[in-house]
């Protein structure tokens, strides 16, 4: 997974805090101080850079230690992440030559590390040395510089950090806020980066958070002032919601004639007649009874020239890929061919995202059962080869998944599921 | 079951490269064919006529109405765009844009008045009495205006089957509308396919295919011998149907008697329900007819002049309760007999009531008691029904005693279906689905 699109997935706090109802999240990553640093590089050295950038060229030379690591798990290689973590920032503060040295030895940067969920967060402080005159009159030494930056963990630091196990520590199950959900997203919606909900009925959009055991509104729109009828909607609405990494939702139902890209408070910044907004960026196709399997921009003319003969009626997607369930049948199609060589039995509800961070997206799906009673949750792996079954929880009449975006806390990104009167949150 | 051309999965990878997501709610498959009997001629197809069982059958599959009642009654927009707003002196409906028939003519407020003016000619005169008829707004074609008219009042009415929205020029020959199915029409049977511009949803199932039968055996045989998916008033003729599973559908009509001016004082308000009262159930309960009271009361001795019944021929179920109603009813001197009718005939004789008796289907558009009631006073007298009282009736055979007409039960589909097709108890067509037998 590339780093630019790990972005997306980078922890912050706020799904869990919605639980927990504590303080929101920290802003995106990259917003902080990335300056010219290139994600692609890898996250260390996109730390390292930011770092270095932020502190400016009065530290270049700074001899570099590691104050602290924290961890919201035991992690087996500590040592290796601190040396590495520090090796890194020492590689970006070097000096291009010798010159100068002798002057920057005196300065010394102070790294503390945490590690949190899916992100890696380094703070830097620029100090000078304490030299002999000021230990013995107890002097403590002056901060020059401070610099903050963090990064999704990327293959490099997975190295270090594993992942977190994919098993069920706790299901948060409260009322949802209205009937019949059929679509549901997860990620940086809030204006301060944190992540929020998004519910989507056949009547209303909502956003907001998780407080303990309710569902907490920050803003709902109304369909009817979204967008106009479907001139033939389906007898069964198909729903999409996406929050994208910029914090827009892109919400899609076939009630409804225009796919929509909505503000954060739910302001109509885009619409695509006829066009369902899909994950990862586009548009799909109506057509009669779901929407053909591909996806391509979010306009007439080129929703025009799709000419593709299968139709899926759910697809999920994330950075890794998607999968599509094909149009009245129990099977799926994507790029991953474990999910259609396998026989999954999947229901038309599914989520699709690498809840763990380790670059193998997870896939989680309803059952392929009318009887609501006998309906459940599974969640798999999907790891090139064959589909790794994580657990299966009895969850009744599922009709709408969400994977987070980021994860928040030790285990694995929270999982949302709208069953029967409720909403799950899954962690 | 699949629909168009299918691809492997191979080769919708090498189509596909972009990534998607979304999630979606649990699916019922499309796909399917509905077969079956019914009891009535197949000549036309009308959602404003109540006195046609065939239509009361399938004019909710083709036709919807401007609005739908909720589960507490209150109206909401189907293919309006909104509730009616209202004006100084009256109320604006206005269309959904981008309406279609089945035939892909677009719809617009002219359609409106026009489904109205002519609902207004038929079954609904009684629902419209106190609606002022409306004009298309001259400011937006898809706009009509109700002059004196309060919104609510004509929410509910324009929810009404019998207010189902047509196109202007509509022949129930050449049906068409905006409901899940669209219907074409044969020498007695009929072809519903899955109407793709349906306003709410196309249907489940591809197709119904309906045949009219004139022998009531005939609605069990087609069953026994695998021709048909439902068998009517039974499990089958001769033996039990493997993998068959017992439904009823709500009233979709009423068995009444009428009385026209050739039986004089008989045929006053009141006389023919307490007749009918006094028949016991048992005369009628075996030819499918529900509804029926529990205890007879008082006696069913026709005392009026020997006269004949009148029934629309081809209708094997009403001609068979018509003979029934003869025989219990008639005595010595008093006799009754039944004479088959065409449609057109009948027609003559609802218009002029120059008949003795004569059995009738009323079609029960809705569950609401005001809708079923209108329904039964249009069909007693349409003029009167126009100006009936706001009344409450708890018992639909207590208006009855009001009316020149005499409640003889209620029709329904009920029987055994193929265990496949799912969701058939309600009657709502379009929600029906085949479940393939994994």
């Amino acid at each position: 997974m590339s780093l630019a699109r790990s972005v997306a997935h980078a922890t912050h706090a706020a799904l869990i805090a919605l639980a927990l109802a504590t303080p929101a999240a920290r802003a995106e990553p990259h917003a902080v101080g990335s300056g010219g640093c290139q994600g692609a590089q890898g996250s260390l050295s996109f730390i390292a850079c930011s770092v270095a950038q932020q502190l400016g060229a009065v530290a270049t030379g700074a001899s570099v230690t590691v104050a602290e690591l924290k961890t919201d798990r035991e992690l087996p290689s500590a040592d290796a992440l601190k040396e590495r973590t520090l090796n890194a920032v020492a590689a970006a503060l070097r000096p291009p030559n010798a010159d100068g040295k002798a002057e920057h030895a005196k300065l010394r940067v102070e790294l503390h590390i945490e590690k949190s969920g899916g992100v890696l967060r380094v703070t830097a402080e620029l100090a000078r040395a304490v030299g002999l005159w000021q230990r013995v009159r107890h002097e403590r030494p002056r901060a020059e510089g401070h610099a903050f930056a963090e990064a999704p963990l990327d293959a490099e630091l997975r190295a270090l950090i594993p992942p977190p196990p994919l098993v069920v520590s706790e299901v948060l199950k409260l009322t949802a806020p209205e009937r019949g959900i059929v679509a549901l997203a997860c990620g940086p919606l809030a204006a301060d980066g944190g992540q929020e909900l998004a519910l989507v009925t056949r009547s209303d959009v909502r956003v907001g958070r998780i407080a303990g055991p309710n569902f907490v509104e920050r803003r709902r729109a109304a369909w009817s002032a979204l967008s106009p009828v479907a001139p033939s909607p389906l007898r069964e609405p198909i729903a999409s919601a996406e929050i994208t990494r910029e914090g827009a939702l892109r919400v899609g139902l076939t009630d409804r004639k225009d796919g929509l890209t909505l503000s954060r408070d739910l302001a109509v910044t885009e619409r695509f007649e006829g066009l369902l907004p899909v994950s990862g960026g586009g548009c799909a196709v109506r057509t009669d009874f779901g929407f053909l399997a591909t996806v391509g921009a979010c306009s007439t003319e080129a929703a025009a020239r799709v000419q593709v003969p299968v139709v899926v009626d759910a697809v999920a997607g994330s950075p890794a890929g998607w999968v599509g369930h094909e149009y009245s049948q129990a099977g799926l199609v994507g790029p991953h061919p474990e999910v259609w060589q396998a026989e999954l039995h999947t229901g038309a509800q599914l989520a699709f995202g690498d809840a763990d961070d380790d670059g193998n997206p997870e896939l989680a799906y309803s059952a392929d059962t009318f009887d609501a009673g006998k309906d459940r949750l599974t969640f798999i792996t999907l790891d090139g080869k064959k589909p790794v079954k994580r657990f299966e929880l009895a969850a009744p009449s599922i009709s709408a998944v969400a994977i987070c975006a980021r994860r928040e806390g030790p285990g694995m990104a929270p999982i949302v599921v709208a069953s029967g009167d409720e909403l799950w949150l899954i962690r | 079951m699949r629909g168009g051309a299918q691809l492997s999965r191979r080769s919708f990878l090498a189509l596909s490269s972009a990534s998607v997501g979304a999630s979606a709610m649990a699916r019922t498959p499309y796909g399917g064919r509905l077969r079956l009997t019914v009891p009535w001629p197949i000549v036309s197809l009308d959602p404003a006529v109540l006195s046609d069982g065939f239509a009361a059958l399938f004019a909710a599959a083709a036709f919807e109405p401007l609005y739908g009642l909720d589960g507490a009654g209150n109206p909401y927009p189907a293919l309006a765009d909104a509730l009616p707003t209202k004006l100084d002196d009256g109320c604006r409906v206005t269309l959904r844009p981008g309406l279609k028939t089945a035939a892909g003519r677009a719809l617009a407020g002219a359609d409106v008045v026009a489904t109205l003016a002519r609902a207004r000619q038929r079954g609904a005169v009684g629902l419209l009495g106190e609606i002022a008829s409306p004009s298309v707004d001259a400011k937006d074609a898809l706009s009509v205006v109700f002059p004196r008219s309060a919104a609510d009042v004509v929410a509910r009415a324009l929810a009404s089957p019998l207010l189902a929205l047509v196109p202007r020029n509509f022949s129930p020959l050449a049906p068409d509308g905006c409901g899940a199915f669209k219907c074409e029409l044969g020498r007695g049977r009929a072809v519903l396919t899955r109407n793709p511009r349906a306003a709410r949803g196309p249907a489940f199932l591809e197709a119904i295919e309906v045949r009219a039968v004139s022998d009531l055996a005939e609605l069990l045989r087609g069953f026994e011998t695998g021709e048909t998916d439902v068998a009517w008033f039974g499990t089958g003729l001769y033996r039990a149907v493997k993998d068959a599973a017992t439904f009823e559908t709500p009233r979709y009509a009423f068995a009444v008697m009428t009385a026209g001016k050739m039986v004089g004082a008989w045929g006053a308000p009141g006389t023919l329900q307490a007749l009918l009262d006094a028949v016991p159930a048992s005369q009628l309960s075996h030819l499918g007819v529900r509804g029926l009271p529990a205890q007879a009361v008082g006696s069913a001795a026709w005392g009026g002049p020997a006269t004949s019944i009148a029934v629309l021929g081809g209708a094997p179920q009403l001609v068979a309760v018509a003979r029934a109603l003869a025989a219990t009813l008639g005595t010595p001197g008093h006799e009754l007999t039944v004479v088959e009718k065409t449609a057109a005939e009948l027609t003559d004789l609802r218009a002029t009531r120059q008949f003795g008796l004569l059995v009738d289907v009323v079609r029960a558009p809705s569950p609401a008691p005001r809708e079923l009631e209108m329904a039964l006073r249009s069909a007693a007298s349409p003029d009167a029904a126009k100006r009936a009282p706001r009344t409450a009736l708890g018992n639909l055979r207590d208006l009855g005693r009001q009316l020149p007409l005499g409640m003889i039960g209620d029709l329904s589909v009920w029987g055994t279906r193929r265990a496949p097709f799912m969701n058939l108890e309600p009657w709502q067509l379009g929600a029906v689905s085949f479940r393939a037998p994994t």
